[in-house]
């Protein structure tokens, strides 16, 4: 979509099934314990999750773990689900729930926690995958909470609304959050500052 | 203007929204005053253009995951099954419509293992009662360890488990059987020393990592 030469267009993001086929596969898992059912809505969400949460500085046996802690609620509470919100912000909003609490238990350092450093220089000619490993590089320096802000928002392409409901935060909350990573970011990432696509 | 009706604090608001319009996420309410913002402020749409390509980098450069989907499933579809055959008759009844022969059962698995398993708990039975008579201590036993409402952990081993592997297991975890098999395999572990249900949490998940273990729960207060 373009308004008066601005490109609003959105960056494309795959949706592999919709929220009402989604909730017809709960359904199923719900009133009649099909496993095919339940295999299917694993299979959706599995890759999701798990790019999720590798980037909470879990180790891949945690990742896991948290995914099947994730399902075994799903499993177990498939009747619970109310549809106040969307299937994916309750699936969601359940792993990043488990996994705060795996980091917490566990004591690990929380990403956030070293000091930002001055920048982190990006080659200028540097292209798709090397752009994209210095933008992880930058991630890594943001605070838990605003990095999965920033990840739900563009990694996943949560709205506003659905990212508060997964995070369990008001809305200004998570726009407050996104507004701090975009700042380090552009401290970190001097090429971002530099804005017109010079980014990635 | 904003839902509520209100005229938005524009530029602010609008700078607030941008990832929004970036991932196309944007409420439809919204969307129309910021995109005429976006027209007349140069600094919002400089940031946007930033904002743009770090969203299609972010998205594009998620690596799928590494762990095989497929034996990660399986892994937790055998914790649901022995979760299930584990389940106490009344805690089965609260699944709801729930459809009789639909739900997994292995029944000739869990005898093979219920046997094992129950040779193993007698012989721990009798040296946990040996330790406690030496000891002086508190004497829990099969019986009374059913009233048991301390930190736990519900436990089913792997028929081929051996009763030194089960002593090493739980010792690890500073734990010790205080009852079972239970007429479906199913042991339960109280911790040696002073402890919590948040431990027991841990514990169990730890527990789930051993090939040894089929399943392990926390006891439920």
């Amino acid at each position: 979509m373009s308004l008066k030469g601005i490109d609003t267009a959105p960056v494309p993001l795959a949706v592999p099934l919709t929220d009402q086929q989604e909730r017809e596969l709960l359904a199923r898992i719900a009133e009649r314990r099909e496993q095919g059912a339940f295999r299917e809505l694993y299979g959706i969400y599995y890759q999701r999750l798990a790019r999720l949460l590798g980037r909470m500085s879990m180790r891949h046996e945690d990742v896991e773990e948290v995914i099947n802690d994730t399902f075994w609620v799903v499993w177990t509470k498939a009747a619970d689900f109310r549809g106040a919100s969307q299937l994916s912000t309750w699936i969601i909003g359940i792993a990043y729930r488990r996994a705060f609490n795996t980091l917490r238990r566990e004591r690990l350092r929380p990403v956030g926690s070293e000091p930002v450093p001055e920048d982190i220089a990006v080659p200028s000619g540097a292209q798709g995958e090397e752009r994209s490993q210095w933008v992880q590089l930058g991630l890594q320096r943001l605070p838990l909470e605003q990095r999965m802000a920033l990840e739900l928002a563009y990694t996943l392409g949560h709205s506003c609304e659905e990212i508060a409901a997964i995070l369990g935060c008001p809305l200004n909350t998570v726009k407050t959050r996104l507004f701090r990573a975009r700042e380090t970011l552009k401290q970190v990432l001097p090429a971002l500052a530099g804005g017109s696509g010079d980014y990635a | 203007m904003t839902p509520s009706g209100r005229i938005p604090d524009t530029h602010a608001e609008a700078w607030a929204m941008l990832p929004f319009v970036a991932n196309g996420r944007i409420a439809p309410e919204d969307r129309e005053w910021v995109e005429q913002h976006l027209v007349s402020c140069a600094e919002c749409r400089h940031e946007l253009d930033a904002q743009r390509p770090l969203a299609q980098t972010m998205s594009a450069s998620a690596a799928p995951f590494a762990t095989s989907e497929q034996r990660a499933f399986a892994k937790l579809w055998t914790r649901i099954e022995a979760a299930e055959n584990a389940m106490p008759e009344n805690d089965a009844a609260e699944i709801p419509a729930r459809v009789a022969g639909k739900a997994p059962r292995r029944t000739v698995r869990w005898l093979a293992a219920a046997v094992v398993v129950q040779a193993v708990g007698l012989a721990l039975l009798g040296v946990t009662a040996l330790k406690n008579t030496d000891r002086g201590g508190t004497f829990r036993t099969v019986t009374n360890a059913e009233t048991y409402r301390g930190p736990g952990v519900r436990l089913v081993f792997a028929p081929d488990t051996t009763m030194t592997l089960v002593t090493d297991l739980l010792a690890r975890h500073h734990l010790e059987l205080i009852a079972g098999p239970g007429d479906r395999g199913v042991f339960t572990a109280a911790p040696r020393g002073a402890s919590n249900a948040d431990a027991m949490v841990s514990a169990a998940a730890a527990l789930r990592q051993d090939q040894h273990v089929l399943f392990a729960e926390p006891l439920r207060d």
